[in-house]
């Protein structure tokens, strides 16, 4: 994931005595900090305490250098984005109102939580709170109906983006091919990688009905776990939350790198034969 | 699924005339339950209150596979006699089959290859000839087309009125008016199973039609082609078939096959192939396994807008006025990536009177000018389509898209934080684009009126 917080430049700080200066946009004396979240595993298990120096950071190419590195300190905000179309019905509704209200019992007491539902209609049941029990409540009370807009409500969910230094989590559930959406995978891809997400998929279709959300999932460094049934869900939701707070979030100002297009990113933990996974890149610029 | 149909062939009817020599198998004059129940079917048309579930209804719905192909050959043979009253052999040609597909796909019937004599006792054959003085007591052609339009009425009221779970068992592999049915759910096959058809029952009776002006073939031979009670029923069928989402492809291709320059089926039939490219259907087919002798007659999505785009030209050609025909021909031309089409045939579009087809219009406008690359030209479009539909997210969306495409994520939020901000209430919130695969069917209810008020009435 990465984060676009403007960091005034040293001359800029300093910049109180140049009064014409300071009043011109000055774009070129700003710097982006880029932040990403990276899941370290070894044999399948977490690693844990690692610090700036164990990262190997690279930006098109180009080694950065990274400047700060946390491990479950900030904040999650969790934003659950779930297929409510008539298919989630009768037993799989329980399962699903289950596994959200299992999810939100694990949430600590300065996390904050959204749920955005998406049958044909995209809705926001309950926006970006602490208070999760108004989530449980808003999806206590949904009513599944309708065909699946699973690329809508990924779209929706994408720009509902806090950017208030939390770390942003998107759980989207489908068990639904999208049938009443109006923009295309393709176009929702191209947002995710200006967005700030981890997104992680919970699905029960095949691979050919659950492609977008495998590559906005691969896009954004999370990960689509397949369930044969939705009794499955409540351990999907929590290994997805048990394995975002494992994440380390590393920060860093891009140098020697254009301040606009596509950025690809490479995270190694140096001299570790470890798994490193992480989001693709991200979109400069704009 | 497999369907084999039946068709008389006519010229075979006059084989013979030795008084009906040759298909007497018995002397008795017991009225037999075959005959029995064409009587029953009979007075079923005679008496059916077209459009109601009344017990006309009721009782044919209980009949198999077997028992309605028995109904259909024996119409044929009533058919026939009324029209040529010394035929005494008779014959009918079962088809090879082909697989067709459907929401709850049925698959379509194909050219004939193997033909039987029907054989009658004397009993039978009395009561039969009893039938065609009741169909046509002057001895004149023309009464039993009202037969079989009546019938196929009934048959189209029973599909259309009674649950598919009562329909009786039908088979893939034995001749008559059944077949796999595909059921299936959000993408996904749910199962195969055999069912009597209705529509097919219809669609065969109405192959016996000739109307009274038919100057060509024999006079035996059938002109369903020529008849507009026909083209009506098909079209009606066929837009309740679109509306349901329960499509038996075999219909559309007879429809094209009796009707291949008429706008009206060419349209329909076109529609059909759009929605199968759409991903609903080409899930299904990916996920679908079936038996190796059964296919469906769904190709990939390709195909299936090639098919589409094919059909959509042929109404315009005949009818340039056609508007929705030339506003789905342009969505299909930009999902196959022909974006200036596409716009050529939206922007006539725009000008079709209807608010909804205005809408579908400035929509696709939309999305065609984004991929084009002209931000301007699309925001104005998508801001149309919400002055048109201001309950509808999906313009809400496009426009969202086009602000973050052009660095605007504040304007790309906003479009959302509309979108979001739209009542929740499923009544109040509407998306034209949610029906747009169903749109074409909307006239049904006058369509389906019009085809029950247009139909003889029958002495019971």
């Amino acid at each position: 994931m990465t984060r676009r917080l403007i960091a005034l430049s040293v001359p800029l700080l300093l910049g109180s005595t140049v009064v014409p200066c300071a009043q011109q946009p000055a774009f070129s004396a700003k710097r982006e900090a880029v932040r990403v979240d990276v899941l370290v595993t070894e044999g399948g298990k977490v690693v844990t305490g690692l610090g700036a120096g164990d990262f190997e950071v690279r930006d098109n190419g180009v080694p950065q250098t990274v400047d700060l590195v946390s491990f479950q300190q900030i904040p999650l905000n969790v934003f659950l984005a779930f297929d409510v179309s008539a298919s989630v019905s009768g037993e799989r509704l329980t399962h699903l109102q289950t596994a959200g209200h299992t999810l939100l019992d694990r949430l600590a007491a300065e996390d904050r939580s959204a749920l955005l539902t998406f049958s044909h209609t995209v809705l926001l049941r309950e926006g970006l709170t602490v208070a999760t029990a108004r989530v449980r409540q808003a999806l206590t009370d949904v009513q599944p109906l309708g065909d699946t807009a699973l690329v809508d409500g990924a779209y929706a969910t994408l720009m509902l983006n806090p950017q208030d230094g939390g770390r942003n989590l998107l759980l989207v559930f489908s068990d639904g091919l999208d049938t009443a959406s109006w923009l295309t995978p393709e176009s929702v891809l191209d947002s995710a990688k200006r967005s700030d997400f981890v997104v992680y998929g919970v699905s029960s279709r095949g691979p050919e009905d659950s492609k977008f959300l495998e590559d906005l999932t691969e896009l954004t460094g999370g990960a689509t776990l397949k369930i044969e049934s939705t009794k499955d869900l409540s351990a999907a939701f929590l290994k997805i939350l048990d394995e975002f707070r494992q994440r380390y979030l590393i920060s860093y100002s891009p140098t020697g790198v254009a301040n606009n297009g596509w950025h690809r990113l490479e995270v190694r933990v140096k001299g570790r034969r470890v798994s490193v996974k992480s989001r693709a890149g991200y979109q400069a610029g704009t | 699924m497999k369907r084999h149909s039946l068709v008389l062939v006519a010229g075979l009817f006059l084989a013979a005339s030795s008084g009906g020599a040759a298909q007497q198998s018995s002397e008795s004059d017991a009225v037999t339950p075959r005959i029995r129940r064409l009587e029953q079917w009979f007075s079923a048309i005679a008496s059916h209150r077209p459009g109601a579930v009344d017990e006309q209804v009721r009782l044919v719905n209980t009949w198999n596979q077997e028992q309605l192909r028995q109904i259909w050959i024996d119409v044929s043979t009533i058919v026939s006699l009324v029209r040529e009253p010394d035929v005494s052999l008779f014959y009918v040609n079962e088809p090879s089959t082909r697989s067709g597909p459907g929401q709850q796909g049925q698959l379509s019937s194909l050219a004939t290859s193997r033909s039987t004599q029907v054989l009658y006792t004397v009993g039978e054959l009395r009561r039969i000839r009893a039938l065609v003085k009741r169909v046509s007591p002057t001895g004149q052609p023309g009464p039993e087309n009202d037969i079989v339009k009546r019938g196929a009425l009934l048959h189209a009221d029973i599909a259309l009125l009674t649950p598919v779970a009562s329909r009786g068992v039908g088979s893939d592999v034995r001749p008559g008016p059944g077949g796999l049915t595909l059921f299936m759910n959000d993408g996904q096959p749910i199962r195969l199973q055999g069912l009597v058809s209705h529509w097919n029952m219809g669609r065969r009776l109405l192959d016996r039609v000739r109307p009274l002006n038919t100057r060509s073939g024999l006079k035996t031979a059938s002109d369903p082609a020529a008849d507009d009670f026909v083209r009506r029923w098909y079209l009606a069928v066929g837009a309740y078939m679109t509306l349901i989402r329960n499509i038996e492809t075999s219909h559309f291709t007879r429809a094209l096959e009796l009707f291949p320059k008429d706008p009206d089926v060419l349209f329909f039939a076109a529609s059909a192939h759009e929605s199968f490219a759409g991903a609903r259907m080409q899930s299904v087919m990916r996920s679908l396994k079936v038996p190796r002798d059964v296919s469906f007659d769904v190709g990939n999505e390709d195909s299936e807008l090639r098919l589409a785009e094919h059909l959509y030209t042929r109404v315009l050609e005949r009818n340039p006025t056609f508007l929705e025909a030339r506003i789905r021909l342009g969505r299909v031309l930009g999902l196959r990536r022909h974006h200036q089409e596409a716009i050529e045939q939206l922007r006539q579009g725009v000008s079709a009177t209807e608010p909804v087809l205005q809408y579908y219009a400035h929509l696709f406008l939309g999305r065609e000018f984004e991929m084009l690359g002209n931000g301007p030209e699309a925001r104005q479009s998508y801001e149309r389509a919400t002055k048109l539909a201001p309950m509808a997210q999906s313009p809400l969306f496009g426009l969202s898209r086009l602000a973050e495409q052009r660095g605007d994520r504040v304007a790309a939020r906003d479009a959302v934080a509309r979108m979001l901000a739209l009542p929740p209430n499923e009544f109040e919130r509407s998306d034209p684009w949610w029906v747009y695969e169903v749109v074409q069917a909307r006239a049904v209810d006058a369509m389906l009126a019009d085809l029950r008020q247009g139909v003889a009435k029958l002495p019971e």
